[in-house]
């Protein structure tokens, strides 16, 4: 994982370069047999596509198959199920999933241009509805239907800030209060500022193998005991109900169902916080609470590292960053330090079981993975 | 004949499936669709202001977007012209103009 930031002035591949030489580095392995690249905006913001045979080139690695994934802010999510089927599939063993954003050196209104592609470009685009104005619906929708207050959701982006805190490589590493996320400037009624995540460069990457070759390169493998993709509706008026993602309920039911366990069983989550009803919003489609009550967790501290339910340890979207395409594998490799017990200050004592969300477009895409240890 | 205060729909004639935009056949059971119109009346899903809008939108902001049910309709995403103040949750809104393809409400 590289650190997050924006203004660096670093290219593509200079990140996405970065990230897979320390996954290679750190595993051992002495092949690829192939380069899988997520990535939501490179087409658009760097006029640059082909990522595949692009970041093989830089790797020194031409010759492998390479593909990249989109899936708007899932890619990186989505990108690494791909990897895990070509595993399964038997035809490629040792894999290089990554995944690389660059955000910054573009204005806000080219960037949430290039984040609306995520939406219909013909239905919904015209409007001038953005990103974050179609959180802000449902977080309207969501405020109205349970009765929660704007106070009680923005103890989401609190629990953030503070777990960032921990990570060195935190694009936000600075405490902030409820007062201060109510207090900000609006940016799409009523999600303020710091309901919001931010724009940032990085790039994160992992190494998958089948387990008796991982044995081989490392003595704490961690296991990808399910790997799930689900979609829904591509825009938000095209559901009856826009509380609840679907999409997210039907990965991690399938999810949970292949790895056997249930929410229960979670001992770490990295969830989807790209704004802060989402992060409430993903508590309960994940299972970890009913409809409407996500915040009752936030309100007894289940979802701090001293909880039942750690979340978002290393800052979630929101405060370690959200490098849009990379974001789902950043969670993927947090999860897997988690349950290598190589976490640094981020660590959840004795974590065996981690999941992750990662959400594509308006909870049109959405790959859950869970993770444990092999002891 | 189509009016401001009407909006045109197509309609699955297997189904009964609604769409405020144009479609060859039916997405969910391929059937054939007719054109049809409804009344352009419905009332406010959820609703937001648009700060910081999107290239190309810069000076209309700020303006309200919502999603509306129209009335015996399908549910559909637009502008409502009026301030953000005067909106809620369930309000009525009425078909004021369509622009661009986009649906524009005022409070009814």
């Amino acid at each position: 994982m590289t650190a997050i930031n924006a203004g660096s002035g670093r290219s593509l591949t200079d990140l996405f370069t970065e990230a897979a030489r320390q996954a290679l580095d750190d595993s051992g392995v002495d092949r690829i047999d192939s380069l899988y690249v997520g990535n939501m905006m490179s087409g658009f913001l760097q006029k640059q596509e082909h990522l595949g045979a692009l970041m093989a080139t830089s790797l020194g690695r031409e010759g492998v198959p390479t593909y990249k994934v989109e899936a708007a802010c899932a890619s990186g999510g989505v990108a690494v199920n791909a990897a895990v089927k070509a595993v399964l599939s038997g035809l490629e063993d040792i894999v290089l999933v990554g995944a690389v954003e660059k955000m910054s050196g573009y204005t806000t209104a080219e960037v949430t241009e290039g984040l609306m592609m995520a939406e219909d470009r013909l239905k919904v685009a015209p409007t001038g509805v953005t990103f974050v104005g179609l959180n802000a619906m449902i977080a309207r929708e969501y405020m109205h239907r349970y009765k929660v207050t704007h106070e009680s959701i923005a103890q989401f982006p609190v629990l953030c800030h503070e777990n960032a805190l921990n990570n060195p490589k935190a694009q936000f590493r600075k405490k902030v209060g409820i007062e201060d996320v109510l207090r900000s400037p609006l940016v799409a009624d009523p999600l303020r500022l710091l309901d919001c995540s931010g724009m940032g460069d990085g790039a994160a990457a992992v190494i998958l193998a089948p387990k008796d070759l991982a044995g081989k390169y490392t003595d704490s493998p961690v296991e990808v005991a399910a790997s799930t993709v689900a979609s829904d509706a591509l825009s938000l008026y095209q559901r009856p109900m826009i509380t609840t993602f679907e999409a997210s309920r039907r990965a991690s039911d399938r999810a949970y169902k292949l790895a056997g366990i249930g929410p229960n069983d979670v001992d770490v989550l990295e969830v989807h916080d790209a704004f802060s009803v989402l992060g409430v919003m993903a508590l309960e489609d994940l299972g970890f609470a009913e409809k409407g009550s996500g915040t009752k967790l936030l309100d007894e501290g289940e979802c701090a590292r001293e909880g039942r339910f750690p979340t978002n340890n290393f800052g979630g979207l929101k405060a370690r960053g959200h490098p849009v395409g990379a974001s789902g594998l950043y969670q993927v490799a947090e999860v897997a330090l988690q349950l290598k017990n190589e976490a640094g200050k981020c660590q959840v004592p004795g974590a065996e079981v981690g999941l992750t969300q990662s959400v594509g477009g308006i909870g049109s895409t959405v790959a859950v993975h869970i993770l444990q240890g092999m002891k | 004949m189509s009016s401001v205060h009407q909006i045109t729909v197509y309609v699955c004639q297997n189904c009964g499936w609604v769409d405020f935009h144009s479609v060859t056949s039916c997405p969910r059971c391929f059937g054939s669709v007719k054109q049809s119109y409804v009344a352009g009346a419905g009332k406010v899903v959820t609703y937001t202001t648009i700060r910081y809008p999107p290239k190309g939108f810069e000076s209309q902001a700020p303006y309200v977007v919502a999603i509306v049910d129209i009335n015996n309709g399908p549910r559909v995403i637009g502008r409502i012209l009026n301030s953000v103040d005067d909106v809620e949750i369930g309000g009525s809104v009425a078909l004021a103009s369509l622009k661009e393809g986009v649906l524009e409400f005022q409070l009814s």
